[in-house]
């Protein structure tokens, strides 16, 4: 039995020992002697929610099919061990061999919200790796970065050695051999960065140079070595059906967030909704096989024994062979009382028909997320669903049963007025005047509408990159604004409207477009003691306060203000297939209200196409040269 | 069909909960495609219910619970099976048959029938403790012979002081440590039979806290490593080993 890196007085006295003590089902331990690279997979959040997160699984899975590669994961001790740890110098360690962290060859960090940043800096310094990639010796180990937020790694920049642009399933394999390569010839620690940053994808940030306008906006940004190239190009794994996909994820012993079998459907969206990050980030969708996709969904049930399996993908309802597939995990999965749970369907007669054989009507609710309350609102978003979607939707729903209906929002869009906000409030009563159409005796109790809303945060690699974000204090007009317009409704007993403060919203708005100057402020942030950000009992606003008037950060420079169109943005060096001009192209239609076809009706040509498969070969008979 | 399933749960799995134990054996039970009996309803839960739970950080080789399943190969299928998924930590020991309830009486829950329990407290030999190995021993013996054991217990409706002497069954010096329990270089094992369930559950913590106090040494629960070694239900007058009962 692995001995721990923790004592038994230790692990007794903090909150759920589990999360430290690895040995879960399917981990992987590998004997030593036939290792030559150590790699730690991090996910810089507490156990429960790094360890349900798919990109883990796949990328933990990769790593341990590599000959002589043993992956293995680390999450943020919670602060009671924190604490411990600082007090009495214990060094932070991986799960499944409870080794130091300091002595692996690879330290890779998953980058999935920016308000995980200061987590990051705990996570190197419980390690003992110094903080700053440019002051690593020789031993420390090369710290990568990916996820969504590696599309603007600026803010970060500083922390890692490397950041992997894309989709972790294609050129690790070449990483891990040059790193052989390099090691076999006594190369240093540069030498092998500069063999990395020759590899599609990869981003050194030491070998960058930025330059700014007085304005404080970036003036150049160029190569200061040879190996790198001045433009990156992200990642795609093309055939999604033949890559690695864990037949046999860890099951964790704690009860985790999502305690189930994940079975991601298709990458990308054809929807081209303006404010989605990850619907432009991840272009082209590209389609499981759905032969693939049943044999996995089998092999994960019998392997970790979970009794729910999720699909995950950005819009489910637009996988093709979606009916095929949810129809044989129904049939498959009915003895062996699995749940079935289907996130982001459009609601339709076979939506509703799905849901009720998969779930208890009378205790489950319809979702709906227009994000915009009027129509033209929602045309400058570009949201394909419309007011009678939603009723009839509603309504269809009513007639099957359901009672509860939950609408979600945001505040703070583009061109948007008060006209528009107290249309979601009018939506809200459409629906529930749409359920007292219904005669008294056929109805099923109250109707419960419930609208939430969240704040509209602008990210790079959308048409609204360019846009200023709303302040605080009209954030917060906005939310009492839409409450009392709710008070008037007719329903207004039916309607409950939820909303989330502010705080984290405009920190995230600083780093989601932020740049390089502000690894000071995560730094000095960090040192005052700010981690687990995310999470509202932890979240400390004075100390941010504070660091951020030491450090000067201009709020209006970063998050208030309207972009130049041809302004060079801290992540234009990144291609991530979509254009900029496309981009600009769609803000401008946007603001003329006009939408604009999703991928399959019609190509909008915006880039993606150059790699070579899923939807832009489907729906365009041509050639490559007609691209742009 | 009722199976009783006896298991241990040892070394760094230790620091599983109850809960954690339960969700970890209803996965694999599914892994190891056994023919459970689900309840009904849009949520089904596998029927099973568990004896006297184990502290949190205490190893054992004398758990049990109970399983309803439709139908089944043979125990040992059951127990082959079931093993094969066990991680290092968890071990499948015994599988037994449950003999049908008659018709109309009720089912005995498992919970129920416990009466008491062996453990060894395993003494982990620190270097600082303020007694030797054999000073230990001597004060303990004299200790366990009091007619007097007086401790305080805490319970959901306060603190209650009992005497602990009449609920210890049996204390042995001479029985080893098993392949199961934690190593400690110049430790020491001390095997108890205490009484246990609904009523009069005394815990092996109780026992050395009385002692401590007893001493006038400070308690240190670190001090201490405790195993279950079994469980026992009584059986005309006498303590049968729970998976014997129904032999
Ligand atoms: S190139 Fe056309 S089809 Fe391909 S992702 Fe872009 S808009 Fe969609």
């Amino acid at each position: 039995m692995q001995k721990l890196a923790l004592s038994d007085e230790i692990l007794m006295n903090i909150e759920k020992p589990v999360r430290y003590i690895g040995g879960e089902v399917n981990s992987i331990v590998k004997p030593k002697d036939q290792v030559d690279v150590r790699f730690c997979m991090c996910f810089p959040d507490v156990y429960e929610i790094g360890m349900s997160h798919l990109g883990i699984q796949i990328l933990y899975d990769m790593f341990n099919k590599f000959d002589g590669v043993w992956c293995e994961r680390v999450y943020s001790p919670w602060p009671d061990l924190d604490r411990i740890m600082r007090e009495k110098h214990i060094p932070l360690f991986a799960l499944e061999s409870q080794d130091r962290i300091k002595d692996f060859d690879f330290l890779g960090i998953t980058l999935q919200y920016e308000m995980c940043y200061t987590n990051i800096l705990q996570v190197l310094d419980l390690s003992g790796i110094p903080l700053i990639a440019s002051e690593r010796g020789e031993e420390d180990p090369i710290v990568i970065g990916g996820g969504p937020c590696a599309y603007n790694p600026e803010p970060i920049a500083d922390f890692f050695d490397f950041f992997y642009i894309g989709e972790g399933e294609t050129v690790y394999q070449d990483i891990i051999n040059l790193y052989r390569k390099n090691r076999d010839k006594g190369g240093t620690r540069r030498e092998f960065l500069e063999m990395v940053a020759e590899v599609e994808g990869m981003y050194v940030p030491m070998f960058y140079d930025v330059d700014y306008n007085e304005d404080q906006t970036i003036k150049s940004f160029t190569p200061n070595n040879p190996h790198a190239p001045a433009r990156i190009r992200k990642q795609v794994e093309m055939k999604l059906s033949e890559t690695y996909y864990p037949d046999s994820p860890v099951v964790p012993f704690l009860q985790v967030v999502q305690d189930k079998v994940t079975l991601e459907i298709q990458r990308g969206c054809i929807r081209g909704c303006r404010f989605c990050q990850a619907g432009m980030l991840y272009r082209p969708i590209r389609e499981r096989d759905v032969e693939f996709l049943k044999q996995q969904a089998v092999k994960m049930i019998k392997n970790t024994g979970h009794e729910e399996i999720t699909l995950s993908s950005l819009s489910s309802s637009d996988y093709k062979a979606l009916p095929e597939l949810v129809y044989f995990l129904i049939d498959h999965f009915k003895e062996l009382k699995v749940n079935i749970s289907l996130p982001s369907l459009r609601i339709d007669a076979f939506a509703l028909d799905v849901m009720s054989k998969v779930q208890d009507i009378k205790k489950s609710s319809l979702t709906f997320a227009p994000e915009a309350g009027s129509q033209r609102l929602r045309n400058v978003i570009n949201k394909g669903l419309t007011e009678e979607n939603i009723l009839k939707g509603s309504m269809d729903a009513f007639k099957g049963g359901w009672n509860n209906v939950k609408l979600y929002f945001m505040l703070g869009l583009p061109t948007e007025t008060e006209e528009d906000i107290e249309q979601i409030a009018v939506l809200a009563d459409k629906v529930a005047r749409e359920y007292y159409e219904i005669p008294k005796e056929q109805r099923n109790g109250r109707v419960q509408i419930t609208p939430s809303t969240s704040f509209f945060v602008p990210k790079p690699f959308t048409p609204f990159q360019w846009v200023a974000m709303n302040r605080e204090e009209q954030f917060r007009e906005k939310a009492r604004f839409l409450k009392a317009k709710v008070a008037e409704q007719l329903n207004a007993r039916s309607i409950h409207y939820k909303w989330h403060d502010s705080d984290l919203t405009i920190l995230e708005g600083i780093f989601a477009r932020g740049d390089r100057r502000l690894s000071k402020l995560l730094l000095n942030v960090y040192k005052k003691g700010a981690i687990f950000d995310a999470w509202t009992d932890q979240f400390k606003k004075e100390l941010w306060d504070k660091a951020m008037e030491e450090e000067k950060v201009d709020l209006e420079f970063y998050v208030f203000r309207e972009r130049d169109k041809d302004e060079i943005f801290p992540w234009d060096f990144l291609d991530a297939g979509i254009t900029k001009e496309f981009l600009w192209r769609e803000y401008q239609t946007g603001l003329n209200e006009k939408v604009t076809p999703n991928c399959r009706k019609g190509c909008a040509r915006c880039g993606a196409f150059e790699f070579h498969g899923g939807i832009c070969y489907e729906t365009r008979n041509v050639s490559g040269d007609e691209v742009q | 069909m009722t199976l009783r399933i006896k298991f241990a749960k040892y070394g760094n799995l230790k620091f599983l909960s109850h809960l954690d134990v339960m969700r970890f054996f209803q996965k694999a039970i599914r892994r190891a495609e056994i023919d459970v009996k689900y309840s009904e309803g849009y949520h089904p839960h596998q029927l099973m219910s568990f004896a006297a739970p184990l502290g949190v950080g205490q190893t054992s080789e004398g758990e049990y619970f109970d399983l309803e399943v439709n139908s089944m190969i043979s125990t040992d299928d059951i127990l082959t099976r079931l093993d094969a998924q066990m991680p290092e930590g968890f071990k499948v020991l015994h599988v037994s048959l449950l003999p049908p309830t008659p018709p109309q009486t009720r089912k005995e829950s498992l919970m129920a029938l416990v009466k008491a329990s062996d453990y060894l407290v395993l003494r982990k030999g620190l270097a600082h403790l303020p007694l030797t190995n054999e000073e230990f021993l001597g004060k303990f013996s004299e200790f366990v012979k009091e007619p007097e054991i007086l401790a305080v217990k805490t319970t959901k409706v306060g603190d209650t002081e009992i005497n602990l002497a009449p609920f210890i069954y049996d204390v042995k010096y001479d029985v080893p440590p098993t392949e199961l329990t934690e190593k400690y270089d110049n430790g020491l094992c001390i095997y108890v039979k205490l009484c246990a369930g609904n009523e009069n559950h005394i815990r092996p913590e109780l026992l050395m806290k009385a002692f401590h106090s007893y001493t006038g040494i400070e308690y240190d629960q670190y001090e201490y490593q405790v195993h279950r070694l079994e469980a026992y239900a009584l059986k005309d007058e006498e303590l049968i080993p729970i998976y014997k009962f129904h032999e």
